[in-house]
């Protein structure tokens, strides 16, 4: 007679990533009737767990949007000038080279373009991106990065989101083979920790050390530690 | 000279720390260097460095505004978040600095953290404790070295 076990983990490749993420952003932006970008930013915020971005939402909305920065009117209105001040270089610069976040701090192109660069290549804190303005919370999307980033930035900002979807998400890993590039989705409450990778890696869920059933993973640490420290050869 | 192609926004404020300098800071251009500024911040009453007159010195990097300026203190101060070498804590500086900052608010903090020291955020560990096993005593020290170094003379 054989056990049959159910799978309690997925491998992910990219596509698959991508795909996840879209649906998840695809879900909070149509349950919340925001935008695309919103959602994103939203559940960036909260680990991207769709049922969090949820039950903080509805809530207390107004909370949430202050603390993510999700404003829904400007703070600045613009007055009819042709010709406005950026709040970087202090040049007057015509209305058309004028971009702003939700609350209207006027910036020129090609000093977003510097901040936002200069952001992204100090790494992933750019995807938490505000309005320059100190005293402002706004927060900066990937519409705007995708419309003022240098190219490679933008490619940069890319990986960074699809990395935050796994490294920040509780349920995703990365597979910790060198050079593996899959994923794996593991689903809580099943009784074995033992995750094979499609790289042929097989690994411990928990302890991310090579899969040691029925070991526990207390017992494999001290064994690793035992094996790794150079008294104990000795002693031996 | 070689400030030719100073960006237009550091002769703006230049031009402004001069005209409209900020109560209790002055701040000027080394004739040379341009980016180089030469700043005196005088001890906020009520603190232990009322009295006294801080010579600092204020450099704004290639980078600038994209990055902070770099800031040191030169006359030695007994501050929990200042090193011996003037070297100041403070998140404007690092990383919560945001081009949309300049060097007057910059300024403005450094004098605002003379009359709210943070023990909690050290830099110079030893004096930390001093202020939070002894407030009395360490305010002491401070008020002797602004006496001592800070006199203006």
């Amino acid at each position: 007679m054989c056990f049959l076990f159910q799978q309690s983990y997925t491998v992910l490749k990219e596509e698959d990533i991508l795909h996840r993420q879209e649906d998840d952003v695809t879900r909070v932006s149509t349950v919340l009737s925001i935008t695309r970008v919103a959602a994103s930013i939203l559940l960036r915020h909260y680990n991207w767990s769709v049922s969090k971005v949820h039950d903080a939402w509805f809530a207390d909305e107004d909370a949430v949007r202050k603390s993510v920065g999700l404003l829904d009117k400007q703070v600045v209105q613009f007055s009819n000038a042709r010709e406005l001040t950026c709040g970087i270089c202090f040049e007057s610069i015509p209305c058309d080279k004028i971009i702003s976040a939700a609350c209207g701090h006027p910036f020129c192109n090609t000093c977003w373009s510097g901040y936002i660069s200069t952001t992204i290549n100090d790494g992933p804190g750019c995807l938490m991106l505000r309005c320059p303005d100190p005293s402002c919370r706004a927060a900066v999307g990937q519409d705007m990065i995708n419309l003022l980033a240098p190219g490679g930035d933008k490619e940069k900002y890319s990986r960074y989101l699809l990395r935050s979807y796994i490294e920040d998400n509780r349920k995703t890993k990365w597979c910790p083979a060198p050079g593996c590039e899959y994923a794996i989705d593991f689903a809580a409450g099943s009784g074995s920790f033992d995750v094979s990778c499609l790289c042929s890696h097989s690994f411990c869920w928990n302890c991310a050390e090579e899969a040691h059933r029925p070991v526990d993973c207390g017992t494999v640490t001290k064994w690793i530690l035992k094996n790794s420290a150079e008294s104990e050869n000795m002693n031996w | 000279m070689a400030n030719s192609n100073l960006p237009r926004r550091i002769i703006k404020e230049t031009q402004r720390l001069l005209s409209e300098p900020a109560p209790g800071i002055s701040a000027s251009p080394s004739e040379d260097n341009m980016r180089y500024f030469n700043v005196m911040i005088l001890g906020p009453t009520q603190s232990p460095y009322e009295g006294g007159v801080f010579k600092l010195e204020l450099f704004l990097p290639e980078e600038y505004p994209m990055a902070a300026p770099k800031v040191r203190f030169l006359t030695k101060i007994y501050h929990p978040n200042i090193d011996k070498l003037g070297r100041i804590c403070l998140d404007i500086l690092k990383d919560k600095w945001s081009p949309a900052l300049q060097i007057r608010t910059v300024l403005l903090s450094i004098q605002a953290l003379l009359s709210a020291p943070n023990p909690d955020d050290p830099l110079s560990e030893n004096i930390a404790k001093h202020w939070k096993t002894n407030e009395a005593e360490a305010v002491e020290t401070a008020k002797e070295w602004t006496r001592l170094y800070a006199s203006g003379a």
